[in-house]
């Protein structure tokens, strides 16, 4: 019997990286995900918050095997997923599964709405009879929203919300305990946008899912997310409950992040500050030593080049950040901003 | 949020006047932009907003003569810029108003430059080859211009090539290149769609920023409603090719007048607070289509009655509002009133 | 487009129509090639060994010694052209048909390798082809001729190992393009396993190119098999390919010019047409693509 208190997903010291260049001689490499760490608890939504360029993409795909870690451990319920062999690996896969980002480029154009479902049950013999696919698919459609007559049409027939709830309903077919969620909802549109995420919301509850969240909108984070977590340059900066971290955020490159998400109603309410941030993402092949966030921090000193800030919490609220400067614990501004 | 709304002359620097474009189509010619009229005047900030299908970009794409030749065309209406009527100038004077007194940059600045020329060159091409300056004067010209967007080490970098620059940077190019005649006008097709939101508001406020400088005017194209909250003094707002609402920003805001816009605004979520449920618009924006009968929301409209299936509602000033305000809807007065 | 003097220009319709009917015209010249050659030489009772010394060389639409008549002509030892074409084309058809799949499926199959999995695989599979294509594929012939001696099998053979390259170097660029794509992510996401990702999700995508390329390339086979047949390298003389008759021919030229002209020009109609099927495929898949 599984100790509920294990965390479904616990990630320990993840280092990715990527050759630039010719694949056989290894010369410059980039360091997508260095040394990230972190729990998901079962019914628990983190958000993965970052720019281009955190890491928060290859961390998703390292999580689910499309890319392999360099070091570093991942277990799934207790079990290690680094370095384990094909066939423990394949028995994750219907533990855990994947809504990718692009509505057409993720649906095998191929192959109708129903076989893109089904074919989850195509490459895993024994999970579902060959007689019940069609039956089963067909659920799946409907549960995400769509018509049985859906069922036998092809990719380029279906708008973009749409392909996305066929993605969804693919994700679902195995019965999933955890849904990594990369950039899901980013490519489609402010109006369908909403019904996604609503029936994510929706399904999260009626099949007790455990979201990993990954997204680049800061609203959409936090609508969804009890958790979050902000990667810069491959590195954690903070991490913790998403209330905390968005109304009391403590490191420095959250709060710019935040203060640059504009308002839907910026005259609701004092002006905000507006911390704009210096200069460019640094090079991820040289990152900068120590501090990865350094270069364009305004209160960066020699300690943040010399020693890398360790993941802590700070005095005065939960979360965990990695800073030796965090920002002061924000007044309670409870300003109605919409 | 606004910075200077004082207008510099009576009369708009930008006047779109009942503009339709058509697209070929293996069914037939489809209309994606339908009698849209917006305004600019000197030194405005103006927002044309609107998702996927709804016209923002070919609206934009149609005033700077940028539509696809063979397929498209446009079909009635006017663009006057300066008091010339756009669409009828011969190609030569066209070409020669573009980058001169309106400018436009785009949403994505690698395909927009070219990537075996170097930056300085691109930059000063226009100078050189139209403005009589010399290459050396150029040179320090585009030095400047970068020094003003905000690129570093602009004396160095003038010579590097468009792959050298981040996105952000390359935008910041774009917007040097667009600025070097000092355009009374710049168009902007979702400049900061593609880019970190980080990245995005250096780039808005730079845009802000240079507007007071030069008193230039702006018409943003976006779909972000908080991105055009910050920066817009009036917005319209597109929907299925035409403009279903437009007027002052903060007030088509608080009190939207059209069923589409009390829609979108209630389906973002906010980052401020954690909502329980989005109330998302049903259904998804229509694909520009030959016919149409009545009202092109009104399929996906909770206030739609029968009439706006067969009659299409005209744009109009809801009674009680100052005349900037405009709705096309039949049902403007219950949506003002419950929305 | 801005109408400079208020004329409005009309915009042509877009239309694939003419594209599939280019398409549906090619299918139907080139069945017909096929039904000819499958049924002609049976109906016409045709034996390719057996000489007619009396009825040699007659001209078309002369009339034999038995009263029947010779609608192409007779060749130089008596045997009726018409049957000769048809059998000829029964060799060609066979022959390229054949080709394009030994060299289809090995080209495909190590172009797929290569592609998909990248690496060291890529590297030794395209140094393969790189030496391939150094190597002149008469020689090949002539060994293979030298050796095992002329058949129709020989041929195949060596057509099919001079020609799996351009099928590999498509099937690579396309595999190399597609397999980064989202859909095959999500597939192995799913569980799919190397072999099931390649086969069945990466190479059905990659079929559009692969198609235009099989039509160019049949064409091209069958006129290689013809000039292997003209040089003596190819089919034996028991087994007319058109290349062999047009070869018989040449001596005849200015006498009997029937015998090198006709076959040639059933063997010119059916490349041009697979050429133009290709054509039109290309453009009916991807407009894009008319630079390939």
């Amino acid at each position: 019997m599984v100790d509920p208190r294990t965390p479904l997903l616990e990630v320990r010291n993840l280092h990715t990286e990527f050759p630039i260049g010719s694949q056989l001689r290894r010369r410059n490499v980039v360091q997508a995900v260095n040394d990230v760490s972190f729990d998901l608890q079962r019914g628990e939504t983190l958000g993965l918050v970052g720019e281009s360029g955190s890491g928060k993409s290859t961390l998703a795909r390292t999580i689910i095997g499309l890319d392999h870690p360099v070091s570093g451990s991942i277990k799934l319920d207790g079990a290690e997923l680094v370095g384990a062999s094909a066939k423990a690996r394949r028995e994750t896969v219907r533990r855990m599964q994947m809504v990718f980002q692009d509505p057409i480029a993720s649906l095998n154009p191929r192959l109708t709405a129903e076989d893109s479902v089904s074919e989850a049950w195509r490459v895993n013999p024994g999970t579902v009879k060959r007689g019940q696919w069609h039956n089963r698919a067909v659920e799946l459609l409907e549960r995400v929203g769509l018509n049985p007559d859906h069922a036998k049409r092809y990719p380029h027939q279906f708008s973009g919300g749409q392909r996305q709830r066929i993605g969804i309903a693919r994700a679902l077919a195995l019965d999933p305990e955890l849904i990594i969620c990369d950039e899901a909802v980013s490519a489609l549109d402010v109006s369908v946008q909403a019904q996604i995420l609503n029936l994510l919301t929706d399904l999260r509850r009626d099949f007790n899912l455990t979201y990993l969240f990954i997204a680049h909108d800061l609203s959409v984070v936090r609508h969804l997310s009890d958790q979050t977590l902000v990667m810069y340059l491959g590195a954690v900066m903070e991490t913790g409950e998403s209330e905390s971290v968005f109304t009391s955020p403590r490191h420095p490159y959250t709060r710019a992040l935040l203060s640059a998400v504009p308002a839907v109603r910026p005259w609701d309410g004092p002006p905000r500050e507006r911390i704009l941030l210096s200069g460019d993402l640094p090079s991820a092949i040289n990152p900068p030593t120590g501090c990865p966030f350094r270069t364009r921090c305004w209160k960066a000193t020699q300690l943040c080049a010399d020693e890398r800030p360790e993941l802590a919490v700070a005095d005065g609220t939960e979360q965990l950040l990695a800073c030796h400067f965090p920002e002061p614990v924000a007044e309670a501004q409870e300003v109605s901003h919409t | 949020m606004s910075n200077d709304t004082t207008v510099h002359s009576t009369s708009p620097l930008l006047d779109v006047s009942d503009l339709t474009v058509e697209f070929a189509t293996s069914t037939g010619a489809v209309q994606a932009v339908r009698n849209v009229s917006i305004h600019v005047a000197h030194g405005e900030t103006v927002a044309l907003v609107g998702e996927s299908g709804s016209g923002k970009s070919v609206t934009a794409q149609a005033i700077m003569g940028l539509l696809p030749k063979r397929i498209s065309q446009v079909s009635s209406g006017s663009v006057s810029f300066l008091e010339q009527d756009l669409l009828k100038l011969p190609p030569r004077q066209l070409r020669d108003l573009c980058g001169n007194d309106l400018a436009m940059i785009f949403q994505d600045p690698m395909s927009s430059l070219n990537p075996v020329m170097r930056i300085g060159y691109q930059l000063t091409e226009s100078m050189w080859r139209k403005g009589g300056a010399s290459r050396k004067q150029a040179r320090i010209r585009a030095i400047e211009l970068m020094d003003i967007v905000g690129i570093p080490d602009a004396r160095n970098r003038v010579d590097d090539y468009p792959h050298q620059f981040s996105g952000g940077m390359r935008q910041r190019i774009m917007i040097a290149m667009a600025l070097t005649r000092e355009p009374r006008l710049l168009i902007a097709d979702e400049p900061t769609t593609a880019l970190d939101v980080t990245v995005q508001a250096q780039i808005m406020e730079l845009l802000k920023g240079l507007q007071s400088e030069l008193g230039m005017a702006l018409l943003l194209i976006s779909h972000d409603l908080g991105v055009v909250a910050d920066s817009a003094d009036r917005v319209y707002i597109m929907y299925g090719g035409s403009i279903v609402e437009s007027g002052i920003t903060r007030s088509t805001y608080e009190n939207p007048a059209h069923p589409y816009t009390t829609g979108l605004l209630a389906s973002i979520p906010s980052v401020y607070e954690r909502g329980t449920r989005l109330t998302p618009i049903p259904g998804s924006p229509p694909l520009p289509t030959a016919s149409r009968t009545g009202c092109s929301f009104a399929e996906r409209c909770p206030f739609a009655v029968d009439q706006c299936r067969t009659d299409e509602p005209l744009l109009r000033n809801p009674v009680g509002w100052p005349s900037t305000r405009e709705t096309a809807c039949h049902r403007t007065e219950e949506v003002l009133q419950h929305g | 487009m801005r109408t400079p003097n208020g004329k409005v220009p009309t915009i042509k319709n877009l239309s694939s129509d003419p594209t599939r009917t280019r398409i549906i015209v090619m299918l139907v010249i080139i069945a017909l090639y096929g039904i000819a050659a499958i049924f002609g030489p049976i109906l016409m009772n045709f034996d390719p060994t057996a000489t007619d010394l009396t009825n040699r060389l007659l001209a078309p639409g002369a009339e034999r010694t038995d009263g029947t008549i010779a609608v192409l002509g007779t060749d130089q030892i008596g045997r009726d052209l018409l049957s000769l074409v048809l059998y000829g084309g029964r060799v060609s058809m066979i022959a390229g048909v054949f080709t394009l799949l030994l060299a289809g499926l090995i080209g495909v199959a190590l172009g797929l390798f290569a592609g998909f999995r990248g690496g060291w695989t890529d590297a030794i599979i395209m140094r393969l082809a790189d030496l391939q294509l150094a190597f002149p594929a008469i020689l090949l012939a002539i060994l293979l001729v030298a050796v095992l001696g002329p058949s129709l099998l020989n041929v195949i053979l060596v057509l099919a190992v001079a020609n799996w390259v351009v099928f590999a170097r498509v099937t690579r660029a396309q595999a190399l393009s597609i397999r980064s794509r989202e859909y095959v992510s999500a597939a192995h996401t799913l569980g799919g396993k190397q072999l099931y990702l390649m086969f069945r999700t990466v190479l059905p995508n990659a079929l559009a190119p692969l198609l235009v390329v099989a039509t160019v390339q049949v064409g091209m086979v069958i006129i290689a098999e013809a000039s292997l047949s003209f040089l003596g390298l190819g089919t034996p003389l028991s087994t007319p390919s058109w290349g062999l008759v047009i070869s018989d021919g040449r001596a005849y030229l200015d006498t009997a010019w029937w015998i090198a002209t006709i076959p040639g020009l059933a063997l010119s109609g059916l490349v041009l047409t697979l050429g133009l099927l290709g054509d039109a495929l290309r453009d009916r898949f991807d407009p894009r693509m008319k630079t390939l």
